[in-house]
């Protein structure tokens, strides 16, 4: 079994001395994906000839003498969710089995612009719909500290991907949580940017208002380069932000004094969350205060509400997204189907895995002329209360440190019978995309050995400052070292 | 059919939507093309591609913005695009992009007239949505096709309040709209091409009540005769109703043009529910004030105000000043031509009459690019006949419609092609003899008093002269000698 492969930065660090290739480094890449990916079921396809091709073109340019900048010729891999021209873009469903993709989405153009080298498309809940990948069709993916254990969802392969080291480098989209819950259970770095931060261009539509694309990493360092490289203005998306990028890796100078960091006192209750993972929290923010922040309690009154509204205005835009999958065009169409109405019907019914369609029905719902106001119109609202906590919150601090996940990674299996329970997988992540804040999620040490994480949450575009404190808290630490234990040789 | 029903009160609303001519689709870069290849036209965005996204057109906005002022509309400076989910094959998303609870404009009015006198109907709103494809239903076991050409075509949907009150009047409002919209340059509103599809909501009243009745809806008309056809049929369907002591139920109806009837579609019980909501892909339009102001700036003169201005500036008579404001680049034409010649009455005239009839016979307006001819050419061209350079029927005839296919100067044409008039007096005596001498019979017959006889050796001369000779000095020639002198001296 291959070796995993070590950080961004050490790997950039030997390209650079040309002591290893990216043919080596993609290679290797995709031996590891192959054997421990599959073991843990991170991947949905691999491109090995394409990737490997691409690291001949990197390596034949730095023998040229030019480099595109710091991902130039690194294996990196994206969610199934993302649009790559001549690529699958399944979504982990049977509905857009067989579809290949003729355009490349702004993310990976942004990819191929810096160097990196897709290596493969990592497994998802379907749809992004999810908080363990067991929603798919293809089988679960596994947490590689216990097997046994989901990785967190939705974009549980690509957190898998970077954990077990296969790439340094991975991307996935959060809507509720899906980059930074993941990114908690597998003990890695992962990050949601502020809305429209990177464009949507080309990544399949969860909920549209909330869904963000954004990297894990091993350390707040190589998740900067990350970041950096998808990040932008971008004008096919209308949502996207017009802010020029900062360069996020020039600012982490390890110089934290004087910021203040807020503690949300509903984040922090006794009987909502697991013991162990509160003690290391309060130990990570210990370890910041030592560093020479101030720690300050503040509080975000509508928290409570926060769960009930994502899922309301997530399903309600999931129900009219999801419409375009009708079987016409393209993805899955019903055999001998008569009439147009069976042929929806049945192409839906037949693509669809259970979790999408209990959304599509609760969105549809929601959305219903008689509940419109009473579901749709209400959580709005109760956006907007959420929002103006955060605003609030943040004319006193500049950070605000919480669990990412209530728990540690839970049983495969433990949780599909319980949605609601499921659900609440989720319950202080889904607060920042209603807000349309930024937030990272960074490990912090181990709870009954498995990772536990600390996130970071900053008002719009502090995605520069939560790296600065995270690689801050990564200097004096070495939770985001910790690997997890390999497996029988 | 016409005129007003005995008993009842027709009331009318009319929703309109109205292909924009802009030069692409309202939320991607696909040209907006007729005719082409089935879903030539198409990108990720308008095929629905997953992860494609929809970016507005801002064209299409000016172009609203226009439409919204010029009907004196009040426009919103914060509106909102909103999904209206629906499933049809031709409707790739699943959800057609419209504007719903908050329109860009409201308010506003079409002033039209009618019967003589002339009337405000007022306009609900107006709002932007996308067009959806065509689906083609064929026989011979292929199925059913889809053509998203069509797809995310920019639409205006023009609502007004119920304030007509027969088909005469609704055509002259859907006339009104039409040419506004045409001087406007934001549509061709062509309905052959479907540019203009119309929605018509009809409900009875007995004259003097003040309620509304149950209103039907007659949907997707796209001509004025199915549209006048339907209104009709639908009153006498909702008359005989009434009459029989029956209810008229609220349902959208379809227009048979065969038979000339409407039938029921569904009634308003199973009525469809959008499930409207804002789009979370696209962020709500925001206009600057000086945005609006600038569209303002720019509206053209529009044709009400221009009819007015006719009739008092021009001394026209009203069918003409009507027939010359109704296309815009008819009565551009007609301003630049008075403009080189002074003759308003004469510019009419030539524009009415003669030029009308070369562009019918060549199937053509004014404004195609086809048709060559300028202003300035034809105040030239009438100038030259008030000159005597050029007789009438050249100039009506082969001069024109040199002109009108090929452009340039008159003279310069006339010259060419050799049609300058005959004044050259020692010539015209010459055809003159020449035809008094082949007919010496009807010479005598004049002499004998039938004088109207003249005429036919006038034709005859100008026929020997291809048409150039100056008809009055042919006149005098004739009438001197054949007064003068005996039938013999004329002979060679």
């Amino acid at each position: 079994m291959s070796e995993p492969l070590a950080t961004l930065a050490e790997l950039r660090a030997a390209l650079a001395a040309g002591t290893t290739s990216s043919r080596d480094l993609v290679g290797r890449a995709l031996e590891r994906a192959a054997g421990r990916g599959a073991e843990l079921g991170a991947f949905r396809q691999l491109r090995a000839e394409a990737a490997l091709a691409e690291a001949d073109v990197a390596d034949a340019r730095r023998a040229a003498g030019e480099v595109r900048g710091p991902l130039d010729g690194i294996p990196v891999a994206v969610k199934d969710n993302f649009s790559q021209q001549g690529e699958p873009n399944g979504c982990a469903s049977k509905i857009l089995e067989g579809y290949l993709a003729p355009y490349d989405g702004a993310a990976v153009e942004g990819l191929a612009r810096a160097g990196a080298v897709i290596v493969g498309r990592t497994h998802m809940d379907e749809f992004a719909m999810g908080s363990s990948t067991e929603n798919s069709p293809y089988g679960p993916a596994r947490n590689p500290w216990d097997p046994e254990r989901v990785p967190g969802g939705s974009s549980g392969g690509s957190a898998v991907a970077v954990a077990a080291g296969i790439v340094p480098v991975a991307y996935g989209s959060d809507t509720g949580g899906s980059i930074r819950q993941p990114a908690a259970y597998c003990g890695v770095v992962g990050m949601k940017p502020t809305y429209g931060r990177v464009s949507r261009y080309g990544l399949v539509a969860f909920a549209s208002s909330l869904d963000q694309i954004g990297p894990f990493a091993r350390s707040a360092a190589d998740a900067a380069v990350a970041l950096a490289a998808v990040a932008g203005h971008d004008p096919r998306d209308s949502t996207s932000l017009p802010d020029p990028v900062p360069d996020y890796a020039a600012g982490l100078d390890g110089d934290v004094r004087g910021l203040v960091v807020g503690l949300p006192r509903e984040y922090f209750v006794e009987d909502g969350v697991d013991a162990d993972v509160l003690a290391r929290v309060r130990e990570a923010v210990e370890t910041l205060q030592a560093a020479g922040v101030e720690v300050r309690e503040v509080s975000l009154p509508h928290s409570e509400y926060a769960i009930a509204a994502y899922y309301l205005i997530a399903t309600a835009e999931a129900s009219s997204n999801l419409a375009r999958f009708d079987g016409v065009r393209y993805g899955h169409r019903a055999e001998s189907a008569g009439r147009l109405r069976e042929l929806y019907e049945r192409s839906r019914s037949e693509g669809f895995g259970p979790e999408v369609k209990r959304r599509i029905l609760l969105g549809t719902y929601v959305l219903s002329a008689g509940y419109h106001d009473a579901y749709y119109t209400k959580a709005l609202r109760v956006r907007t209360l959420l929002r103006r906590d955060f605003e609030a919150a943040f004319e006193g601090c500049d950070v605000l440190a919480t669990p990412t996940a209530p728990e540690p990674a839970f049983r495969i299996g433990e949780n599909t019978a319980d949605p609601l329970r499921m659900y609440l997988a989720d319950i202080y992540t889904v607060a920042a995309p209603l807000a349309g804040i930024p937030g990272v999620s960074i490990p912090c040490g181990l709870a009954r050995g498995l990772p536990v994480g600390l996130q970071l949450l900053g008002p719009p575009l502090s995605e520069g400052r939560l790296l600065r404190v995270a690689d801050a808290y990564q200097r004096g630490t070495r939770h985001h070292l910790e690997r997890p234990p390999e497996e029988a040789a | 059919m016409s005129g007003p029903h005995p008993r009842y009160e027709v009331v009318i609303g009319l929703e309109t939507h109205v292909h924009l001519k802009t030069r692409t689709k309202l939320f991607c870069g696909c040209e907006l093309a007729y005719g082409d290849a089935p879903n030539h036209h198409t990108c990720p965005t308008c095929l629905v591609l997953p992860g494609a996204l929809p970016v507005l057109n801002e064209q299409a906005v000016d172009f609203a913005l226009r439409a919204a002022l010029a009907t004196g509309c009040t426009v919103h400076p914060h509106s909102v695009f909103a999904r209206k989910n629906y499933f049809y094959p031709d409707l790739p998303k699943g959800y057609q992009i419209s504007q719903y609870e908050e329109p860009y404009s409201t308010g506003g009015f079409v002033e039209i007239e009618a019967g003589g006198r002339s009337k405000k109907i007022r306009l609900t709103r107006i709002h932007m949505e996308e067009d959806a494809g065509k689906s083609i239903h064929t026989d011979a076991g292929v199925g059913s096709l889809v053509d998203l050409n069509r797809s995310g075509t920019p639409l205006l949907e023009i609502v007004t309040e119920p304030d007509l009150r027969s088909a005469a009047e609704a055509e002259a409002y859907l006339r009104t709209l039409q040419s506004t919209l045409r001087y406007l340059e934001i549509s061709d509103v062509d309905l052959e091409h479907g540019h203009f599809r119309c929605d018509v909501n009809v409900s009875l009243r007995p004259h003097g009540a003040d309620a509304y009745g149950t209103r039907a809806e007659l949907k997707n008309l796209n001509s004025f005769r199915f549209i006048m056809e339907a209104i009709a049929a639908e009153t006498g369907r909702q008359a005989d109703l009434l009459d029989s002591g029956g209810q008229v139920q609220q349902c959208t109806l379809r227009y048979h043009p065969k038979t000339r009837t409407t039938s029921i579609m569904r009634v308003k019980e199973n009525a469809d529910d959008y499930r409207y909501f804002p789009d979370p892909d696209l962020v709500p339009l925001d206009l600057e004030p000086a945005r609006i102001e600038r569209a303002r700036q720019a509206l053209p003169e529009l044709p009400g105000a221009r009819r007015a201005r006719f009739a008092a500036d021009y001394g026209l008579g009203e069918q003409d000043v009507a027939t010359l404001t109704a296309s815009r680049p008819l009565a551009d034409f007609f301003e630049a031509a008075v403009g080189e010649h002074g003759d308003a009455s004469a510019v009419s005239k030539w524009l009415l009459r003669d030029v009308a009839r070369v562009l019918k016979e060549r199937g053509l307006e004014l404004g195609d690019p086809a048709v060559k001819l300028e202003p300035a050419g034809l105040a030239k061209l009438i100038g030259l006949v008030d000159a005597g350079r050029t007789t009438a029927s050249v100039a009506t005839g082969s001069l024109l419609a040199g002109l009108i296919d090929h452009g340039g100067d008159p003279q310069a044409l006339m010259r060419e092609w050799g049609l300058e008039a005959v004044t050259d007096a020692g010539v015209l005596e010459h055809a003159v003899d020449a035809v008094l001498a082949d007919n010496a019979e009807v010479v005598e017959r004049i002499r004998g008093g039938e004088g109207k006889l003249l005429n036919a050796l006038m034709g005859q001369v100008m026929k020997r002269t291809a048409g150039k000779a100056d008809p009055g000095t042919v006149r005098e020639i004739l009438a001197r000698k054949i007064a003068d002198a005996d039938p013999g001296v004329g002979k060679p």
